[in-house]
């Protein structure tokens, strides 16, 4: 599904990711960790296409060159970020931008437009799996919404538009218990043999609820160290200072 | 010859109407002020010298449009009352005056010529010792129209009033008159619509609108300008309010080659409401000027102001808008915002609030902001798989929806809609 070939990433001149490698096969769980000023934020920012950054290295999506593609061509063969601070849009209304949002992608995958009823149920449908209030949908994108309803409509949105390749940007921050749940749960539903997630977090307890199949550090713009869900827990009770130990060794 | 005596000479034939007194002082006010320059504050932004320089016809076409095509062109205005102008001139067939119900009257100011009407409210809210246009508009205008709201009335049809500009081989001068009169305790829900009979139609449109609320009246105000891209207007409307009422205005501006609208609203009791709403959206080379001031002239009265505008290609916007508050007008609230995207790097908008308040119980705020499009936004979009040019529209219509969504008529409204979001994918770039 994803595979990460020596990437390398600066901005304004500062060299963040300094060779990265990762490989994601179809229906895996990756989860990323590291600590502050590591990259995390970074790989996600450029899987997700964003054009601050002078990238160089490889990155093989569904057998395609992502690097080479616009933001919107990634999300239309499968790609979704949850961002880590989602922007507010005034005046665009949560139905409105889902609708041009999942049309945009049927299309460009040679399907039709959905009717404004198949439209609906699909909505009614999803919201009732995130837990998502009625009169959300009516409201302008993320306007007002507090920390947790945002992450949720992240993931209420990822629901929607079914994609192949899930990169959540640090999902738990500012969640508390509750929102936690409610989010983790959503994604749990939306795991299958088919479709893979890169998980970027700070703290393990994400991993309590989104389990995964691997976890990897993320120190100093490189993978130092991969395991299975044993690290994130071994990194938990011992700190980020263990790995930078371990590397200086 | 210069162009005042010129103007005076060669158009003097258009206008149909004796109204002496009136036309005879006015065409004295603009021989003595001549055409605004750009050395003028007012003007600094909008040289008229293209629409001083034009030769006009001396003679308007008779009007010709049918009812038919009013209502192909314009489906909305099938369950109103629709006054159909040309050139300013008032075409009876093309238009429905429901002359039946004595909750409305409608009259060409010919007919209403001897009325108290006239006496008391013609000429008497335009600023004709000052502005050239208005004053040439008081000379010439070939006709004009008044209606009036019978008072104690809530009129449930929306009224349509029509201006068509309409040119056959010469360009034509077109003085668009109006005045209206909504009575005491009366409510109604008037609206402009200000087009070019087609693509080929060359004209300068002189428009001057008088509009009063007496007391507990309250009105809604629509001005929807789409003329082509060979027009100039210069639009003046003038608005007095009495005690209690409440005047809403939204004003959406898309056409013509140079468009220039001043509004001014005068307070003059207490507990009025004023709502001044503006959107205007220019690409190519077009210009235009929205010059609002609202006068503060009675204790306890609000005003809220909000224009928008999205400007693309090589246009250019201009946004002044003036609070003046009067030492008697204690607990005034007055809040003015203009808001402006810039599409192209060429485009250019000139934005100035200016306040003058003498009184000192009152809150005031203004704020003017320029920028572009918000580029979060545009990449959120994008990120969930809708194209750039998708986008960008869809914010711009997000933006431009916060006056579109004050115009309460609905047909009218999806009629505007529809023609803001053509024009936005054609000024994109």
């Amino acid at each position: 599904m994803l595979q990460v070939k020596n990437l390398f990433a600066s901005v304004e001149g500062k060299q963040i990711l300094k060779g990265l490698n990762l490989e994601v096969k179809n229906g895996e769980v990756h989860a990323i960790m590291g600590p502050n000023g590591s990259g995390k934020s970074t790989l996600a920012s450029v899987l997700a296409g964003r054009e601050d950054y002078e990238v160089s290295g490889e990155v093989i999506y569904d057998g395609k060159n992502l690097l080479e593609m616009s933001p919107e061509e990634r999300a239309q063969a499968g790609m979704f970020l949850a961002f880590q601070y989602p922007v507010e849009i005034a005046g665009v209304s949560n139905a409105t931008f889902l609708k041009e949002a999942l049309n945009s992608i049927r299309l460009a995958n040679g399907k039709e437009k959905l009717d404004s009823k198949d439209f609906l149920k699909l909505m009614k449908e999803k919201m009732a799996m995130v837990e998502m209030d009625k009169t959300m949908t009516q409201r302008s994108v993320n306007e007002g919404f507090s920390g947790g309803e945002k992450k949720r409509n992240e993931i209420f949105q990822m629901a929607m538009l079914e994609p192949k390749l899930c990169v959540l940007d640090e999902t738990d921050s500012g969640l508390d218990i509750d929102a936690l749940k409610i989010v983790s749960h959503g994604v749990n539903a939306l795991r299958n043999s088919e479709r893979s997630f890169v998980v970027i977090t700070h703290y393990q307890r994400l991993l309590d609820y989104i389990v995964p199949d691997f976890v990897h550090v993320l120190y100093n713009g490189r993978i130092v160290k991969s395991g299975t869900k044993e690290l994130a827990l071994e990194l938990e009770e011992k700190g980020y200072d263990w790995i930078k130990e371990a590397i200086t060794v | 010859m210069v162009p005042v005596e010129h103007f005076l000479d060669k158009y003097k034939s258009l206008k149909l109407h004796e109204f002496p007194s009136h036309q005879d002082k006015a065409i004295g006010f603009f021989s003595r002020l001549g055409f605004p320059t750009t050395k003028s504050e007012e003007w600094k932004y909008t040289n008229v010298a293209p629409i001083i320089a034009r030769e006009y016809a001396n003679e308007l076409p008779a009007v010709q449009l049918t009812s038919a095509e009013i209502l192909e062109r314009f489906p909305f205005a099938k369950n109103g009352i629709r006054i159909v102008l040309e050139n300013g001139k008032l075409n009876y067939d093309a238009s429905f005056l429901d002359s039946n119900t004595k909750d409305i009257e409608i009259l060409s100011l010919a007919e209403a010529n001897k009325s108290p009407l006239i006496q008391s409210h013609y000429n008497i809210y335009a600023d004709v010792q000052e502005d050239a246009f208005a004053a040439l508009n008081t000379a010439f205008a070939n006709e004009g129209i008044v209606v009036r709201v019978s008072r104690g009335t809530a009129i449930e049809k929306p009224v349509y009033i029509f201006q068509v500009a309409s040119s056959q081989e010469q360009a034509v001068i077109s003085h668009n008159r109006l005045l209206v009169i909504a009575e005491k305790n009366s409510a109604a829900k008037i609206s402009c619509i200000s087009v070019s009979k087609n693509k080929n139609t060359e004209s300068f449109s002189n428009t001057v609108m008088e509009i009063v609320t007496e007391e507990n009246a309250s009105l809604e105000f629509d001005l929807f300008q789409n003329e082509n891209e060979k027009s100039f207007q210069i639009c003046g409307t003038h608005v007095y309010q009495s005690a209690n009422s409440v005047f809403s205005m939204n004003t959406v501006s898309l056409g013509g080659s140079i468009l220039k609208n001043k509004l001014h609203i005068k307070l003059d009791g207490l507990n009025c409401e004023t709502h001044m709403h503006g959107l205007y959206v220019a690409g190519g080379t077009q210009l235009i000027d929205n010059h609002t001031a609202v006068y503060h002239s009675k204790p306890h009265c609000n005003s809220n102001e909000l224009y928008k505008g999205i400007i693309g290609g090589k246009a250019h916007g201009v946004f002044n808008g003036k609070i003046f508050v009067e030492k008697d007008a204690q607990k005034t609230n007055a809040y003015q915002s203009n808001k402006n995207i810039l599409l192209s790097n060429d485009a250019v908008v000139n934005a100035k609030p200016q306040l003058e308040i003498f009184a000192d119980d009152v809150k005031c705020t203004h704020g003017a902001t320029t920028g572009q499009m918000d580029d979060e936004a545009l990449f959120y979009l994008r990120s969930r798989g809708i194209n750039e040019a998708d986008a960008k529209a869809l914010l711009n219509l997000a933006f431009a929806n916060d006056i579109l969504n004050n115009i309460s008529l609905p047909e009218f409204s999806a009629y505007i809609s529809s023609l803001v979001e053509a024009k936005l994918k054609e000024v994109a770039y």
